[in-house]
């Protein structure tokens, strides 16, 4: 091609371009190069047109150039020469000293009047683009990061939420099964502390009846104990059974001060429920919690206090749809640093000669139970002048009528039956049956027949058909709840009321019990007046 | 159409000149030993592109691909899985694997080793049948395999070769297709200009 056809017009348009463009001959010789490239290469075209582009750059003369060009001068197929595998087909330099990030594409280009095509390379600068993706792919890398780190740190907290709810989950197994094991002897020393009691054939004299009621009282106490404990349990469980019904808040009061009296006696503590005005105002409550929580509040009001101390009782109504109740006691008071630790379970306060008896776990109990029923409980107090609880409650609105007559009930007594009854007691250990034995001598037409074990009872009941069936529920090889199915499916033990014994006195235990068909539940340690009254109820 | 086995020998032999031709030029390029390989070539007429796309458990795929005319002419298409395209151009340029979809830097790295794959099979098909082919400019796209086929060819009465290759490269192992998409009667052309050689 000659000069003159560098000038050709269709040329002068590539000077238009924003792309770098130049043309080759097969033999090298560089025929077109455009102002855009130029400028990028700082070459000048009245330079470099006219000569070879081995003299200005020699690498065009090794591999792969050669080779990948040779097929364009034959019309072959398109070449491209990549930014990233090829860094300098035409070094670009930037003001910074940097090269510009090229990517080439090189087609035939065949001249009108010419035999051999000549190779024309369009060069686009992907400088900007390949900045912001790296920027962008460092950004995203970063976020990926990031995001895995949160990911990380979630599943750390999961797995120490899990590991936190296992525990708690193993402590609450741990404290029923506690129970279970402490209730197991309690049966014992209780049950036949109250025999003794009961034996009016043999009675005690004076001193042997006083250490008996010691014994009984600390027995009692104990349980009580065991009780708090398991509420506990039950309670961060989740598995304490509410019946919500109308209370009458005053009646509820004075029947709890009425039962604390006698606890006062010892240090001389005045309690008093203020304000005699008859109020009919009631609460949405489980009777028997909230009876509890009273309970323990004023009790604790009273341990607390100092001798000749007083705990005062009232209650009022906000006038915003709600109750308040106040226990205020002039006890020993709690410390501003050691409130917060109030209803942490376990958690004592006091010691030396304020050190009183207790788990520690009352209060926890309190605040769970009137939060589970809808109440909120705060306390304010001041070291060495005393505390005061307050409860709040929502007022359960147009409750009128008589102040019902809350309390055990007890059931109208049916008439014992005189005729022989077979009782058969299957029971591992032979200390709770002795006792049972020794109860049931109060019934001299019950004859008590008994197993050691669930499979053996079995067989007794199928060949002696008892009138009724006392089941201890945990027992080596076959617990309690399998033997009774076992019964249940045999129609000559089906009829057989079955009434469980068991020192298990959670909730969920005595309702699956129940559920399953047992007609009564009693919990260990016996209380032989209840005893004696559910058996003669199924008997009669 | 029938296709008789010399006719399909010499297509298999003309794909494992061009491959072969790539694999050379690449390891002279990138400095590195890269093998290519060429196990099994299949045509089909009147393909049915969603049975051949479960055939060759093919569905998203990154493609080059470029435009041909000749006495037979059609279209061209080297398809990769995106994974495996990712992970080629990162042992090419030894950088982290990143979504090429989003990068053209990284999409004209992967051109460029398609390009060297496709121009060196139609350099072979066009030198041993003395045929002078024109050529598009490739192309660089991700898709589905049946949309990428849809959008150059009718898939009633189109001719496909297909080849599968495997590029070995260090310790990767990249799977790919090549497949030539003939226009309609021009696989004929093709077969005729092969007997005729």
């Amino acid at each position: 091609m000659s000069q003159n056809t560098v000038q050709h017009p269709s040329f002068l348009l590539l000077n238009h371009i924003p792309e770098g463009i130049f043309i080759i001959k097969q033999d090298g010789c560089v025929l077109v190069w455009n102002r855009c490239l130029e400028n990028w290469s700082g070459i000048k075209g009245k330079k470099i047109i006219g000569e070879k582009i081995t003299q200005f750059f020699p690498h065009f003369g090794e591999p792969p150039y050669p080779d990948r060009l040779e097929n364009i001068f034959q019309n072959g197929p398109p070449v491209i020469f990549s930014s990233q595998l090829h860094k300098h087909v035409i070094p670009c330099p930037l003001q910074d000293g940097s090269l510009r990030i090229l990517h080439t594409i090189v087609t035939s280009y065949k001249a009108p009047e010419e035999v051999t095509p000549y190779a024309l390379f369009t060069i686009q600068d992907v400088t900007n683009q390949t900045f912001q993706i790296r920027e962008y792919n460092s950004l995203h890398k970063k976020l990926k990061e990031e995001i895995q780190q949160r990911k990380e740190a979630e599943n750390k907290i999961l797995k120490a939420k899990q590991e936190a709810e296992k525990a708690n989950r193993a402590k609450s197994t741990f404290l029923s099964q506690m129970s279970h094991e402490f209730r197991t002897p309690l049966n014992s020393i209780l049950g036949f502390t109250q025999l003794l009691q009961r034996d009016f054939k043999s009675p005690l004299n004076s001193q042997q009846s006083k250490n008996l009621e010691r014994v009984a009282a600390a027995g009692k106490h104990l349980l009580g104990l065991i009780n708090e404990v398991l509420d506990l349990a039950t309670i961060e469980a989740g598995k304490t059974n509410f019946t919500p019904e109308p209370v009458h808040i005053q009646a509820v009061l004075q029947e709890v001060v009425s039962l604390s009296q006698p606890s006062t006696k010892t240090n001389k503590i005045f309690l008093n429920i203020e304000g005699t005005q008859q109020s009919d105002i009631f609460i949405e409550a489980d009777y028997l919690r909230i009876r509890q929580v009273f309970f323990n509040l004023i009790s604790n009001a009273i341990k607390f206090n100092k001798p000749q101390g007083s705990v005062y009782v009232r209650f009022a109504n906000t006038g915003n749809g709600k109750i308040r109740i106040y226990v205020e006691d002039t006890g020993v008071g709690i410390s501003e640093e050691d409130l917060p630790r109030l209803s942490n379970p376990f958690e004592r306060f006091g010691t030396g000669s304020t050190f009183v008896e207790g788990t520690g776990i009352g209060l926890t109990i309190c605040r769970n139970l009137v939060e589970s029923m809808g109440g909120q409980i705060k306390v304010v107090s001041a070291l060495g002048k005393g505390s005061t609880f307050t409860l709040e409650f929502p007022v359960l609105n147009n409750q009128r009528g008589e102040v019902p007559a809350k309390g055990l009930s007890v059931a109208p007594g049916k008439e014992l039956s005189l005729k022989e009854k077979r009782i058969l007691y299957i029971e591992d250990i032979d200390t709770n049956i002795e006792l049972v034995r020794q109860i049931l001598l109060d019934r001299p037409n019950y004859q008590l027949i008994h197993s050691l074990s669930a499979s053996r009872g079995i067989e007794i009941a199928l060949n002696e058909t008892p009138d009724l069936i006392l089941m201890d529920i945990n027992m080596p090889e076959m617990d309690g709840l399998t033997a009774f199915n076992k019964l249940a499916e045999k129609p000559e033990t089906k009829s057989i009321p079955v009434i469980a014994v068991s020192a298990d006195a959670m909730g969920t235990d005595i309702e699956k019990a129940l559920n399953i068909g047992f007609r009564s539940y009693i919990t260990k340690p016996i209380n032989v007046d209840k005893f004696l009254e559910t058996i003669d109820s199924l008997l009669a | 159409m029938k296709i008789t086995e010399e006719q399909l020998d010499t297509i298999k032999e003309l794909f494992n000149i061009g491959v072969g031709r790539a694999a050379n030029t690449l390891s002279t390029m990138l400095n590195s030993f890269i093998q290519l390989e060429i196990p099994t070539v299949e045509i089909y007429t009147n393909p049915d592109y969603s049975e051949l796309k479960k055939r060759l458990n093919l569905d998203q795929v990154s493609t080059i691909m470029m435009d041909y005319e000749s006495t037979f002419s059609g279209s061209v298409f080297l398809m990769i899985p995106p994974e495996s395209a990712t992970n080629l151009v990162s042992a090419l340029v030894n950088e982290e694997p990143g979504p090429i979809s989003l990068d053209p830097v990284r999409a004209g790295t992967l051109c460029e080793v398609g390009n060297m794959i496709i121009n060196s099979l139609m350099g072979s098909f066009s030198n041993v049948l003395q045929e002078t082919v024109n050529y598009s400019l490739p192309e660089y796209k991700e898709s589905t395999f049946e949309n990428i086929l849809l959008e150059k060819s009718e898939q009633k009465e189109t001719s496909i070769c297909i080849a599968n290759t495997t590029m070995k490269i260090q310790e990767l192992e990249i799977r790919g297709n090549l497949i030539i998409v003939f226009k309609v009667g021009h696989l004929e052309k093709l077969l005729a200009s092969i007997d005729a050689i």
